[in-house]
């Protein structure tokens, strides 16, 4: 005689999937990106004996449902009771269909838990509110070797950070000239020692449509500083500057790293085909900048090394969906939560780092007797071209109270880089008066329209600093012959 | 799938129905009830229906004279029938009046009454004993001046020469103490209940009730000794003693102390119990929640110590993530500590140090001689009673600065002693309940919890370094090259800058102010203003250039022309290398501008190799530029 099937209506306090994916970002000379072990999956739920919150009260009540109480009977938990079944779909890119229980239906797994009495609890039992029943089940999601992590790792100092935000605002679509050309004459704060710049871009395929809620976020950074004081002046900055700054990080002594967990979220939606595509997840962070004002510190080393997380909450990587449904078969609305984490050891080569980092030039010039009209302007993108940049676009401005400004934007490759120039003039005009005095104590006066200009000339490229230089100096001298010139024949 | 069963911390709740909403206890076993399973003793105009508590004078205390019982102890003593018993009585002797006029009627009443009473009788002295038999402790409602639950972490903290820190928790401990004061209505209360009861034991030994404590939230905790019923009531403390401990009830005369003090001991587990997790069965040798991190303020000339304390906090359990990433401590939240407040930091350092000049961080500081260590004599500093500056939920840290008049050997090993105390509970405890001794919510503050984190620590200080911002600038002699005969101009100013990158001196942004009149009409002063950086391998110093100078006048070779260039270079150095290769950036710095200045005065602008001269420049197409050969740092 077979013992009847015993159903219990219970509410997990937790039911989650998690995928954990690990991957080791080189970046140096021969940059690589490579997973670390395999990637594991996770299903766990617990599901308190707590009876009025969690398992039904009255379930005696109700057709084919007992009560449960938590209290079992021998070690083995003879009584097992359905509380719930979970229904997978696609899961072809994980191992799980051999995991699973075998059934009637293919990717189906009963949630059974132990210790179920058919009998109602004992009164005033209460010790049942400190147990549960933890369901546990691993599973292996096939390793991606693509990650679908990509970092961008950059030392700079915060002239360029600056010059790489104005080269950005000239790519936007709305371009408020005023706006830059106050930038552009600003000049950074802080010390002026080296950052680096972290950026996320996460591409998730399979990706579930979750809750608005679901933004991916990076979870914690870590950095192994090998020195005592620790550099105390670590801070995030957001491009928009709109987020939070100076937030410092915490040194854990006992693992010699600087750490901070910032919850940051990745909210930049990357445009293109690829990212438009149904069921990808393509995301940007902000820029994660770490202050490296003591970098000296960092002498002998030849690598940064760290850690950083990345949670992707109602996705998993592998394409697994998940479906929970309750021991009566209704399916329970708030379904299990699904999160993919990623986790990133980084190994930063420093020299290739140096090498590599991109460089900015600054040149400003005070242009006295000139004044900015049309032919001025037509005069500053010869110049561009005649020093072999070609002129993307320009931009003019003839309000505020800085009066006229116009800023061109140009480019040119060099090594396979592009070599930005934006040049930004502004320009003042005045009028003097002239009196000449003839004899017989006539005089004329005249009056003269005149003007100078501020131009400054900012130059962006990464590596090759000296071909930076050599371009923005050309561009500096012909400018000033140039301009000498119009201001001697004005 | 693989599935198991898990104890988790306890947690107050409903022995019945599971709900955390507790609003009474049985008075009997201390269950704690919700509102639904909590069994109050009362009729439909809400007067007490058990006789347990009636006659004691409490009709005033918020809950009357109505017991909680849960289903377990639930029992009703019914007041004895006097008015039946009177009635029979009275009975009796009507009986007997009427039997002088009609006997065979008389003696039938008399013998009625005589029936009514033996058996109203036995059953007034059935109750009667039977509520002198469940005579429960005397129930008194003091005042409690204090209630708290005070836990203690001790552990230690240590930093060896190669730098490794590492802390190690040695106890865990927490204690529930009350203060109570008894007063006159207890003392009514005490008469009330000796005459209702007539207790055969002395008033000495009397036991009395003050109500219950109930611990509140899931606790990583274990009480120590519990003598509860049932596991259910292991965080409900029945607040009970006997009458002799307080001489002012135990006399007639109520004179003496009217305190009363208890504690209940327990031992905190190692980490808090969460959705997931049970209770660490042992609280050794896990790390202390706080830290003391040593280092030498630069720019100091290492005389000064600079004392880092971080700690974690949290707002509540139930906040917390579910699994750490390796690698990260686990996120601060898991502490269930807000409020910090440093209640003592003592540091040892040797006399030879010299003289404590200040100490920042305020609070109440203090310096005394201590004993000798092997640095020799030693002083000790304290800071006591500070209040600290909280991030919120996260780690926080609190900077403390010691001045010395000499320089710090970092060949010492320096020891004290660190106190932080806390809100909240690092058990997860949050609040104490009070309820009264018939098991209502009682409307009293609720009990405060603090938890003290102590910390012994021994830091040896061989792994600080020291760094010292250095400026190297002025108008002196040697960093000023003033040439006369040479008006600035912008082919100066570039082939300076040349030449700068050249000598490793990345020359960043050049801004050339608007000129000014000069001296003499006709002559303009100009100035450029150029910064970048040195750089060489991971050292990194600010280089600042200022190319000022008059010319424009009748000839710029009328010897009134001059041009002065001043140079700055800023670096931190921390040891005897780094400030070699800063003071070898330096000279390079001043020899690579005299040496540009002096080919500028002649006329014939040095080829610098990577460089192009200002004349070949402008000559020259923006291509050529390409084929300089670059150099890269």
């Amino acid at each position: 005689m077979t013992t009847p099937e015993l159903y219990v209506r219970a509410c997990p306090e937790q039911l989650e999937l998690v995928e954990t994916y690990r991957y080791r970002f080189d970046i140096a000379n021969a940059s690589s990106i490579s997973p670390i072990g395999q990637a594991t999956g996770k299903l766990q739920g617990v599901f308190p004996y707590q009876a009025s919150e969690w398992l039904l009260q009255d379930a005696s009540r109700e057709p084919g449902l007992r009560i449960a109480t938590g209290r079992s009977r021998d070690p083995d938990f003879g009584d097992l009771a359905t509380v719930g079944h979970l229904v997978f779909a696609d899961w072809e890119g994980t191992n799980l269909e051999a995991r699973l229980t075998p059934a009637r239906v293919s990717g189906t797994e009963t949630l059974r838990i132990p210790g179920v009495v058919r009998r109602a609890p004992r009164e005033g039992d209460s010790s049942a509110h400190r147990r549960a029943a933890a369901v546990e089940l691993d599973y292996l999601p096939e390793a991606a070797h693509a990650s679908p992590l990509q970092l961008k790792a950059e030392i700079l100092d915060r002239e360029t950070l600056e010059a790489q935000e104005v080269v950005e605002l000239t790519r936007s679509s709305e371009l408020d000239v005023q706006k830059l050309a106050t930038k552009l004459a600003q000049r950074p704060e802080g010390s002026p020692g080296l950052l680096l710049v972290l950026r996320l871009q996460l591409t998730l395929e399979h990706a579930r449509v979750g809750a608005a809620a679901d933004v991916p976020f990076v979870r914690c950074v870590s950095l192994h500083w090998p020195t005592i004081p620790w550099p105390g002046s670590l801070f995030l900055v957001n491009f928009d500057r709109s987020g939070p700054r100076g937030r410092t990080f915490q040194y854990n002594p006992e693992s010699r790293t600087v750490e901070w967990t910032p919850q940051l979220p990745m909210d930049g939606r990357t445009e293109g085909a690829e990212a438009s595509r149904q069921g990808v997840i393509s995301r940007w962070s902000t820029r994660i900048v770490i202050s490296l004002d003591e970098v000296a510190d960092l002498a002998g080393e030849t690598h940064l090394t760290g850690r950083l997380e990345v949670n992707v909450p109602g996705s998993l990587a592998s394409g697994l969906d998940v479906r929970h449904y309750d021991a009566t078969g209704a399916q329970v609305r708030r379904g299990p939560q699904l999160e993919t984490r990623i986790v990133a050891d980084l190994r930063l080569g420093l020299e290739h780092l140096l090498r590599r980092r991109t460089r900015s030039i600054v040149h400003r010039l005070f242009l006295e007797g000139v004044r900015l009209d049309d032919r001025r302007v037509a005069d500053v993108c010869s110049t561009f071209v005649d020093c072999g940049l070609t002129v993307r676009k320009r931009w003019r401005s003839d309000g505020g109270e800085g009066g006229a400004v116009v800023v061109i934007d140009g480019e040119r490759l060099m090594d396979g880089e592009p070599l930005h120039l934006i040049a930004c003039l502004q320009g003042h005009r005045h009028s003097a008066v002239r009196t000449t005095e003839l004899a017989g104590g006539r005089s004329y006066r005249t009056t003269l329209e005149t003007g100078d200009v501020d131009l400054t000339l900012h130059g962006l490229l990464r590596g090759a600093r000296d071909s930076l230089c050599n371009v923005v100096d050309a561009v500096h001298g012909r400018l000033r012959d140039v301009f000498g010139a119009t201001a001697d024949h004005r | 799938m693989n599935v198991t069963t898990i104890m988790r911390g306890a947690e107050a709740r409903c022995s019945y129905c599971g709900a955390q909403s507790i609003v009474a206890v049985c008075h009997h076993c201390g269950r704690p009830l919700c509102a639904r399973d909590g069994i109050s003793e009362t009729d439909d105009s809400g007067r007490a229906t058990t006789e347990e508590f009636t006659g004691l004078e409490l009709h005033d205390a918020r809950n009357g004279e109505v017991p909680v019982h849960c289903k377990g102890c639930r029992h009703i003593l019914p007041k004895p029938p006097w008015v039946m018993l009177a009635a029979f009585g009275t009975a009796i002797v009507l009986g007997r009046l009427l039997q002088q006029e009609m006997p065979s009627a008389g003696l039938s009443v008399v013998l009625l009454g005589a029936v009514g009473v033996a058996v109203l009788g036995r059953m007034v002295w059935v109750r009667l004993r039977a509520i002198a038999e469940s005579a429960p402790p005397v129930p008194t409602t003091p005042r409690f001046a204090t209630i708290e639950a005070t836990e203690r972490v001790e552990g230690t903290m240590t930093m060896e020469a190669d730098g490794r820190w590492s802390s190690r928790v040695s106890a865990r401990t927490g204690r529930v103490s009350v203060r109570a004061s008894f007063g006159e209505p207890d003392r009514r209360v005490l008469k009330a209940y000796l005459k209702k009861f007539r207790p055969s034991v002395p008033q000495g030994e009397l036991r009395f009730c003050a109500g219950f404590l109930l611990l509140r939230e899931r606790l990583a905790a274990e009480l120590v000794s519990t003598d509860e019923a049932s596991e259910g009531a292991a965080l409900v403390l029945p607040v009970s003693g006997s009458v002799g401990d307080v001489p002012y009830l135990a006399t007639h005369e109520g004179h003496g102390d009217r305190t009363w003090r208890a504690h209940w001991d327990y031992r905190v587990l190692a980490a808090l119990a969460r959705g997931t997790d049970p209770p660490e069965e042992s609280g050794q040798g896990s790390s202390l929640p706080i830290r003391l991190i040593p280092s030498l303020v630069p720019n100091s000339d290492g005389r000064v110590l600079e004392l880092d304390i971080t700690w974690a906090e949290s707002s509540k359990a139930d906040a917390l993530p579910k699994g750490q990433p390796e690698g990260i401590e686990a996120r601060p939240g898991d502490t269930g500590l807000c409020r910090p407040h440093l209640e003592e930091l003592a540091i040892d350092v040797p006399l030879l140090w010299g003289e404590v000049e200040s100490l920042s961080g305020g609070g109440l500081q203090g310096i005394a001689p201590s004993s000798s260590g092997h640095l020799g004599p030693m002083r000790r500093v304290v800071w006591r009673n500070l209040a600290l500056q909280s991030a919120g939920t996260g780690r926080s840290i609190a900077r403390l600065q010691l001045h010395f008049r000499n320089r710090i050997d970092p060949s010492a090993e320096v020891k004290g002693m660190l106190a932080l105390e806390f809100s909240g509970g690092i058990s997860g405890l949050t609040a104490i309940d009070v309820f009264d001794p018939l098991g209502g919510l009682r409307a009293v503050d609720q009990g405060e919890v603090r938890t003290r984190i102590e910390g012994t620590f021994s830091l040896r200080l061989d792994i600080l370094r020291h760094r010292e911002h250095r400026v190297a600038s002025g108008r002196g002699a040697e960093d000023v090259s003033r040439v006369a005969g040479l008006a600035p101009s912008h082919e100066l100013v570039l082939q300076l800058a040349r030449t700068l990158r050249c000598a490793s001196f990345h020359i960043q942004r050049i801004e050339e102010e608007p000129p000014r009149v000069g001296s003499e009409a006709g002559r303009t002063k100009s100035l450029w203003d150029l910064s970048g950086q040195y750089r060489s391998g991971l050292d990194v110093f600010p280089v600042h250039v200022l190319v000022s100078g008059e010319g424009g006048g009748p000839s710029d070779r009328d010897g009134r022309s001059f041009t002065e260039v001043s140079t700055t270079l800023r670096g931190t150095v921390s040891d005897d290398g780094s400030k070699l290769r800063l003071d070898q950036a330096l000279s390079s710095l001043r020899e690579t501008v005299a040496e540009t200045i002096r080919e500028a005065q002649k006329g014939t602008p040095r080829h610098p190799r990577g460089a192009t001269t200002a004349s070949s420049q402008r000559s020259s197409t923006a291509s050529s530029a390409d084929l300089e050969p670059g150099q890269q740092n």
